[in-house]
């Protein structure tokens, strides 16, 4: 197999305050390959942004991590210092922040924040930056006449677009989208997806793709992450996740999801009293299928229907 | 049931909208123009139906359930309720109507007080619906036992509750009212995907069990498949498809509703629509409703399933 792109091993990140430390991931491994799209799911607050924050190396204080590694095509990531830190980013891995549509400057013209963005990472002349920016545009299905539009002049699906078109500016080996398309119309959603995957085949880049919807996980992605209150509970390729899911929690996920054809049959989901406790490490169930055991736990405040 | 209305008579529709149009005044920096948010609606709901409401964002779902909450006025149609026309009600009569037609919020976060404990929310809401009640403790036993929860969460405050359960305690609420009828906009969407289904089960127990109406508000079209009895695809403040849910979706007519559901997220990936049929729809979707005359075309009587579509050519 190939040396992997990112290697997460061991990563233990705190939220320290004066009156409590929250662990926003504990103890979390995974490893990303070349070209492969890695999903990472899991409900509001296990840890997801913690994790791809984390690698980007953007975490601000109280966030402190206590422990693991992080390998950037074998590099350490977290001994970085500054210098190398800002030509690694957007040459070598771009992410895409959670409500990314307004992450764009609002006074500066869409052309000017590209230019700024491939100039300051590789620089070159103002034309070939320019001519650079129409083809992102172009790939992601914009009117290359847009670079003169302010970000307000866009619709929100269409800002996500020129966003992610920006994170692709630099060919980066490994693009990491924190929930791109949570705040978009299902069409909308539909065609960005569409246009990620154009782009991860023509470009070959890795990509770790975070949602918390299951059925667009399973579309996507190749190999799937459940994270469960800060641990990693549930590791496979999607195929495997999708037709034998073994840690209760991703069972629960998995049957949230009411199918649009075949018989309507009811559907559980995972009862609001429902706690996972005692998460051990990751154990090797079946071929690349890792699952860790839990404390299944029923708070007496009630149950589910 | 309440008397808060007319009393629900067999045959009669719980909810019957006939003509509904509204817009609204938007200024923009030129001039005012008038936005129309719903167009010539025609909604009828029997007596313990849930209906869902679809539509992508701007269609005019909220506005549509909010002139049935009386919290928006209609420029021109009619709403009827048990047979009486709620149009113009003010004062007493409009809070028994608010009392019997009740509205679930989308933030479960926002709409219950933080500061009191789940006891004193339903204690006031018993107290405003159920005056007569002399055991207002046991009913509140039954309300949280009914939505699934147990009695010791009376002595919680909602920000020591999830998601879920604190939308759980805003149906608890709702139900001490005794509506007839409940208006639920996107009551899931704030809430984790794990714990959606679980809301729903609830919507779906109380009209089994109480004959409830209910009227869900969603742009999420399996969840209201899965819900609901009855689907109505709203586009552009219009009703453009209408029908019993799994007929629709098994055969949706209306361009703008197969649109909608071929981009779903589908893991199968067996009936996702590439660019060039999207753009296609789109196409169609224009042609559709730029129609001259148009009118209701039936698909499936049984079903109820008819679509909006130009009758002077087809
Ligand atoms: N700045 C912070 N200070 C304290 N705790 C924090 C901070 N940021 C995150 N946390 C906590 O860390 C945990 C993980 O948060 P994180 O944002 O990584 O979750 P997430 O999986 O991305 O959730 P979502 O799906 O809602 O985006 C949560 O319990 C959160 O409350
Ligand atoms: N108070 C208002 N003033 C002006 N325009 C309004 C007002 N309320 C709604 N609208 C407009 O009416 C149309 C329908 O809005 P509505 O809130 O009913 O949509 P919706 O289908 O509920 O959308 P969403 O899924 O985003 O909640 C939109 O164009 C909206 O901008
Ligand atoms: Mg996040
Ligand atoms: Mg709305």
């Amino acid at each position: 197999m190939s040396v992997p792109v990112l290697e997460i091993q061991d990563l233990t990140v705190e939220y320290v305050s004066d009156e409590r430390a929250v662990t926003g991931a504990d103890r979390v491994s995974f490893t990303i390959h070349p070209g492969e799209i890695f999903g990472l799911a899991g409900e509001s607050g296990c840890g997801k942004s913690t994790i791809a924050n984390s690698i980007m190396r953007l975490l601000k204080a109280p966030a402190q991590i206590t422990n693991g590694k992080i390998l950037f095509d074998g590099a350490d990531v977290l001994s970085m210092n500054d210098s190398s830190l800002r030509s690694w980013r957007w040459n070598q891995v771009a992410m895409v922040f959670q409500s990314a549509m307004n992450s764009l400057n609002p006074v500066t013209r869409i052309g000017e924040q590209f230019i700024d963005v491939i100039r300051t990472h590789r620089g070159g002349s103002r034309a070939s930056a320019l001519q650079r920016a129409r083809e992102l545009l172009q790939m992601v299905h914009i009117d290359p006449t847009r670079l003169k539009s302010y970000p307000h002049q866009l619709s929100g699906g269409q800002r996500q677009r020129v966003v992610i078109a920006m994170a692709c500016a630099l060919n980066p080996r490994l693009l990491i989208l924190d929930e791109p398309t949570t705040a978009l119309d299902v069409v909308v959603q539909q065609e960005i997806l569409e246009q990620i995957r154009e782009l991860q085949q023509e470009l070959g880049f890795a990509i770790l793709f975070i949602t918390h919807d299951m059925s667009l996980m399973l579309e996507l992605s190749d190999h799937i992450g459940i994270m469960y209150g800060g641990r990693m509970v549930e590791l496979a390729p999607a195929d495997t996740l999708r037709h034998g899911p073994r840690h209760a929690y991703t069972q629960a996920l998995l049957n949230a999801f009411p199918p649009l054809h075949g018989p309507r049959v009811k559907l559980t989901g995972l009862s609001e009293d429902t706690t996972f406790t005692d998460i051990q490490d990751l154990e090797l169930v079946g071929d690349n299928h890792w699952v860790a055991p839990a404390r299944k736990t029923t708070s007496a405040l009630g149950e589910s229907l | 049931m309440t008397a808060a209305t007319a009393q629900p008579r067999a045959g009669q529709p719980a909810v019957s909208i006939r003509s509904l149009s509204k817009s609204f005044t938007a200024s923009t920096f030129l001039r005012r123009k008038q936005v129309p948010a719903l167009r010539d609606i025609d909604l009828e709901m029997r007596q313990g139906e849930i209906v869902a409401l679809v539509g992508e964002s701007g269609s005019g779902k909220s506005t549509l359930a909010r002139c049935l909450a009386i919290l928006e006025t209609p420029d021109s149609g009619e709403i009827r309720v048990h047979g009486k026309k709620i149009n113009g009600l003010g004062g007493a009569a409009a809070r028994r109507y608010r009392s019997d037609v009740q509205m679930i919020f989308q933030d479960p976060f926002g709409s219950l007080n933080p500061t009191f404990r789940v006891e004193h929310i339903l204690q006031r809401a018993l107290a405003l619906h159920q005056p007569k009640l002399t055991s207002s403790r046991a009913e509140m036993v039954r309300l949280v036992t009914t939505v699934g929860l147990a009695p010791e969460v009376l002595g919680s405050f909602p920000h020591e509750l999830s998601g879920g359960q604190r939308q759980r305690i805003a149906i608890a609420r709702v139900l001490a009212a005794k509506p007839s009828v409940i208006l639920a906009d996107e009551p899931t969407s704030m809430l984790d995907v794990s714990v959606r289904i679980g809301v729903l089960n609830l919507l779906h127990k109380l009209r089994d069990e109480h004959g409830i109406t209910i009227l869900y508000v969603t742009h999420d079209l399996a969840s209201a498949r899965y819900l609901a009895d009855r689907i109505a695809v709203l586009h552009e403040g219009r009703i453009v498809e209408s029908g019993e849910s799994v007929q629709l979706l098994d055969s949706p007519t209306h361009p703008y509703t197969r649109l909608l559901v071929g981009a779903v997220p589908n893991p199968d990936r067996d009936h996702s629509l590439d660019a060039q049929s999207r753009a296609a729809l789109r196409q169609q979707i224009k042609d559709w409703s730029e129609g001259r005359n148009l009118r209701k075309r039936v698909i499936n009587e049984e079903a109820q399933h008819w679509v909006l579509s130009d009758g002077s050519g087809a």
